[in-house]
């Protein structure tokens, strides 16, 4: 692959080194089908001469050659196809592979950072895009350099004025496609921002709609689509006019050479014209049906360039989020006691120079919204890059609870199983008894997306998990952000109740009762420290 | 109009291309054995003009085509946006993203396959005349490669018939439950096996379906190179020696090449068919309108949003002030707010001036959202959205009036896409200053205080006490500030 200093190409290559075995198989699979298609070529043009020029029966050997070898360029084009296939495939599940390791590690940190949706297209758009990238643009690439050399090689060894021609002919291509290439992204360049303004328009206001309705704005909107549409339109023509050239001119020299060969060779058979060795009907139907493959998988690749640039644009998107800051996090087993010295996150900027966690610690976490609470509790879990995480039973509960989809008995136990005894017993601990009495089919009742549950019962929920975990340290990050006052106060005295034996690092800006706690971090200008209390 | 001159030189390009194929070849076999006094000029000159009408007009089928598919796209588009004018779509974010898909696909069906497939036509037929008409004796083989496109193509789409709506099926499926999984991340710690999202049915399916055509194309490819052998294998001894014997033969050896878009238009003509059937499902839910006139008192009897499992409630008869609903989140605030406003059905009464109202949405009531929508537009459009004739002092002064007067220099820079320039604070608080802007006599405001700093909101209740004033506000909130003077106080937990 070619040095380069553009950075969004150098990820691609970095990521494709992976594939490189792949796309030098296909590469060759594809080299020889095409070889095998001028064998074809040439065993046909030997039976036409025969068989027209010189108005004969064609030979048995000729014929024989001339199946044979068609029967190798199908033959080898079911192969390439598999082989496309499976390669396809299994470069989508490695990069699957590698999004799975780094969302096993960042969890819960690095989902949040971005809608749902935005995960799935990796999934659905992004992935697929890099692996048609990797085995359908490259290969094609390497075949459209290739296999013109190829017919050089096979014209100059017939006549060298066709030769001359085509060699003449082959580097103006490329050139004409670089200059129209560099036309069209200036001019792309130029509508850049209203382009994208304008195209992303229609499907905001659909977001949009009920904004839109709500102030009864749907005539000037409807209006103002209108003129984004024209305009829109009007800089989009701009564009591919000058882009549709690319096609033009490969058209224009595909068909072109083809027409000067076919007169050239026309005339030569006339007699009417002599440059280089005689041309019969065999060389000369040979050369009008290789000519064209100088020009064809050029023309196949051009149907791909859209590839290139959705790879592009997809590597930005997965490459960022595969390549996070490095984890050398130091390791610490929750034990009796430990101690974290010179604890450091670097983005954003946290720093303690000692924390102490020992067994049955009720630790308050306090600093203002924003300074870094959740990122220290992340950190602490392994989700953040940090300087020291924890390992061990550890469970961690969010500020905004969400049931999941499914009975209340596998919000319960995920994917651990719990006879019903324990989970009524654990329901009753969380004061959901009660609220369990009111479901049509107690633990088997099914949770859709309005569930009849409020966020303190949700929340009490996520407690129970904890409960049913047995976890020995838990971090509670805000778990009564979204409550009432009222429900505020009660929660936490559940809390302190049903979580006494555990270890408690709990981050609030609420009022909490501060005699149940014996430790106190406090994030100050990036800074924690810790004191008694 | 366009698109049949679309249609036309696209078939024109295409015939264009096969007859300079065919016609070379005849001309360098003509050369090879021709009589003295053979005419090659009219035929050299007809092969130069041939190429450069092949040229042509494939320039412009790209170009009128493309200006054809984007008309037709600013068409859909703005019809759908004039369907949905006061309605709901009934329906989660993720379709709004299906549909501005399926609506592009819809409007590239000339481009797609409509095009293609009557330029493979038109070839095939050609095909059949020529070889009819210049060499009959070599019809026969012809012809049996040339019923056997059709069948092939017939039997892919006898295969592939349901790979799109299983395709539908698995991404939906993936959709719902990496959804889930994603939005319960925070549980993932908690699970024993680690949660891996996975694609492989969905991509399997897509390769497939891309097989299918490959598969077809190279069969159509071995069906005329066998073909091709039998023709020259069984070739009668009157064709030995004469030029036209070369028609067929280029015929078959390319066949798979100029019928290749033809055949791989299948796929695009299935997913534009399926992405109409997917506009055509789509449900709106018509809001109804309801002008009460200015509203000067409201009531609300027993009211909760319909189909829901939350209490009803109750709210006095107010002219002004501040009505706090207060609860946790899941106590139903949302609803109940927008079920006031008539946005969603319920059950349960609302009286405005001392009568009882239908169904429908308040025209004199405004509806703020928890995270108000801010389009990808100018400052400016986002705010004149509230009302008709917004002027620029008005934007101006409803900046001051929620504070946000440091954004006032500037009230035509562009907010980006979902406003990604402004703050969670800010954005709530250009939602008040629509609000304000609309000059409407309800103020119904989700969770306004929610992620404000505490000084921010005690400054926001202050302005909502003189606000309040003027209007009714009811607020829906899990945090009630010290300093917000409230007339009522209706507490949704304790109603649970």
């Amino acid at each position: 692959m070619k040095k380069t200093n553009n950075p969004v190409r150098q990820r691609l290559a970095q990521t494709g080194s992976a594939y490189r075995r792949s796309l030098n198989v296909l590469t060759g699979l594809k080299l020889l089908q095409f070889l095998a298609m001028i064998v074809t070529f040439w065993y046909l043009s030997v039976i036409v001469y025969q068989v027209i020029e010189v108005a004969q029966f064609t030979t048995l050997t000729a014929l024989s050659a001339f199946i044979f070898s068609a029967l190798a360029w199908v033959f080898l084009n079911v192969i390439v196809q598999r082989f496309q296939l499976s390669a396809e495939l299994s470069c989508r599940q490695h990069l699957q592979t590698q999004l799975h390791g780094v969302l096993t590690q960042r969890q819960y940190a690095l989902t949040r950072t971005q809608q749902p949706r935005y995960w799935q297209l990796l999934w659905l758009k992004q992935l697929p895009a890099l692996s048609r990238y990797y085995n359908q643009y490259l290969p094609q690439q390497y075949l459209a350099g290739l296999t013109p050399l190829i017919i050089l090689i096979a014209s100059f060894s017939i006549n060298w004025f066709v030769g001359l021609i085509l060699l003449l002919a082959m580097p103006v291509v490329p050139l004409f496609m670089i200059v129209i290439g560099k036309g069209t992204a200036s001019l792309h360049q130029t509508h850049f921002h209203a382009l994208h303004r304008l195209g992303g328009m229609f499907s905001d206001r659909l977001r949009g709609l009920a904004t839109i309705n709500a102030f009864h704005n749907h005539a000037t909107q409807q209006s103002a689509l209108t003129e984004a549409s024209d305009q829109l339109n009007d800089k989009t023509m701009k564009v591919v006019t000058v882009a549709f050239l690319n096609n033009s001119v490969l058209d224009f020299f595909s068909t072109i050479a083809v027409a000067l060969v076919a007169v050239f060779v026309g005339f030569s058979l006339l007699g009417e014209l002599t440059i280089g060795p005689a041309i019969n009907l065999q060389s000369g139907l040979f050369l009008l049906l290789s000519v064209p493959q100088v020009f064809a998988e050029m023309k196949h690749l051009g149907k791909l360039y859209h590839q290139k640039a959705e790879a592009e644009a997809a590597i930005e998107q997965f490459y960022p989020v595969i390549h996070q800051a490095g984890d050398e996090s130091q390791a610490l087993v929750i034990d009796q006691h430990l101690t974290l010295r010179n604890f450091r996150v670097s983005s954003p900027t946290l720093f303690a120079p000692y924390l102490s966690i020992s067994q049955g610690d009720k630790i308050r976490l306090s600093g203002d919204s924003g300074s870094g609470k959740s990122v220290l509790l992340h950190a602490l879990m392994g989700w953040h890059p940090a300087s020291h995480k924890l390992s061990g039973k550890i469970a961690y509960l969010t500020q905004s609870p969400r049931l999941i989809r499914g009975t209340l008995r596998e919000n319960l136990s995920l994917d651990y199983m719990h006879d019903d005894q324990r989970l009524y017993a654990v329901l009753a601990q969380v004061e959901l008894t009660e609220w369990l009495a009111t479901l049509p089919a107690g633990l088997d009742t099914e949770f859709a997306d309005h569930p009849p549950a409020s966020g303190g019962q949700i929340q009490r929920i996520g407690l129970a998990r904890i409960l049913l975990q047995n976890a020995q340290l838990v971090l509670l990050d805000e778990p009564t952000a979204h409550l009432t006052e009222q429900q505020h106060r009660h929660l936490s005295m559940l809390i302190h109740r049903t979580l006494e034996d555990k270890t408690l690092v709990w981050a609030s800006h609420k009022e909490l009762d501060q005699g149940r706690f014996n430790k106190m971090w406090q994030i100050e200008n990036n800074q924690i420290t810790e004191r008694p209390c | 109009m366009l698109a049949f001159l679309t249609l036309f030189l696209a078939v024109v390009h295409l015939l264009s291309g096969l007859t300079l194929l065919v016609f070379s070849a005849w001309f360098i076999a003509a050369s090879a054995i021709a009589a003295p006094g053979f005419n090659y000029m009219l035929p050299a000159v007809l092969v130069r003009a041939l190429a450069l009408i092949r040229i042509a007009t494939g320039y412009g089928y790209l170009y009128l085509g493309h200006e054809h598919m984007l008309i037709r796209l600013k068409d859909a588009r703005l019809t759908l946006f004039a369907q949905l004018r006061q309605t709901h779509i009934l329906a989660r974010s993720q379709l709004n993203h299906t549909l501005t898909d399926n609506i592009d696909n819809v409007a590239n069906a000339w481009i797609a396959w409509i095009s293609p497939m009557s330029g493979a036509l038109a070839m095939w037929l050609m095909a059949l005349l020529v070889t009819y008409f210049i060499t009959p004796m070599q019809l026969t083989w012809v012809a049996i490669a040339l019923t056997a496109v059709p069948l092939l193509l017939l039997a892919i789409f006898w295969l592939t018939q349901h790979q799109q709506q299983r395709l539908n099926y698995l991404r939906k499926h993936f959709e719902a439950q990496s959804e889930d999984a994603l939005l319960n991340a925070h549980l993932w710690h908690l699970q024993q096996q680690p949660v891996k999202l996975d694609a492989s049915l969905i991509w399997k399916a897509e390769l497939n379906d891309t097989n299918a055509t490959q598969y077809g194309l190279i069969a159509i490819h071995g069906v005329g190179l066998i073909c091709l052998s039998l023709l020259l294998i069984f070739l009668p001894q009157k064709s030995v020696g004469q030029a036209q014997l070369l028609i067929p033969i280029m015929l078959l050896l390319s066949i798979k090449d100029w019928l290749s878009a033809g055949f791989t238009a299948r796929q695009n003509w299935q997913s534009d068919r399926s992405a109409r059937e997917a506009i055509a499902a789509h449900q709106y839910q018509p809001i109804p309108q309801l002008d009460t006139g200015s509203i000067h008192s409201l009531q609300v009897r027993q009211l909760r949003a319909k189909d829901r499992n939350i209490p009803a409630v109750d709210i006095r008869q107010a002219i002004q002030g501040i009505i706090l609903l207060s609860g946790s989140s899941g106590s139903g605030k949302s609803s109940l707010l927008q079920g006031i406003a008539g946005l969603i059905p319920v059950d349960g009464e609302r009286i405005a001036n001392n009568s009882r109202i239908g169904t429908g949405q308040l025209q004199d009531a405004c509806y703020v959202e928890q995270y108000p929508y801010l389009f990808s537009a100018t400052l400016f459009d986002n705010l004149a959205v509230a009302r008709k004739g917004i002027s620029t002092g008005e934007a101006v002064a409803a900046l001051q009036q929620t504070h946000l007067d440091a954004l006032s220099d500037n009230l035509q820079q562009w907010l980006g896409i979902e406003a990604r320039t402004l703050s969670g604070g800010e954005m709530k608080r250009l939602g008040l200053a629509r609000a304000w802007l609309s000059k409407r006599s309800v103020w119904l405001l989700d969770e306004p205080f929610e992620g404000l700093a505490a000084s921010q909101i005690e400054h926001l209740a202050h302005w909502l006490n003189q606000q309040s004033k003027q209007h009714i506000i009811i607020i829906a909130s899990h945090i009630q500030p010290a300093n917000l003077t409230v007339e009522q106080h209706i507490d949704l937990d304790s109603l649970r």
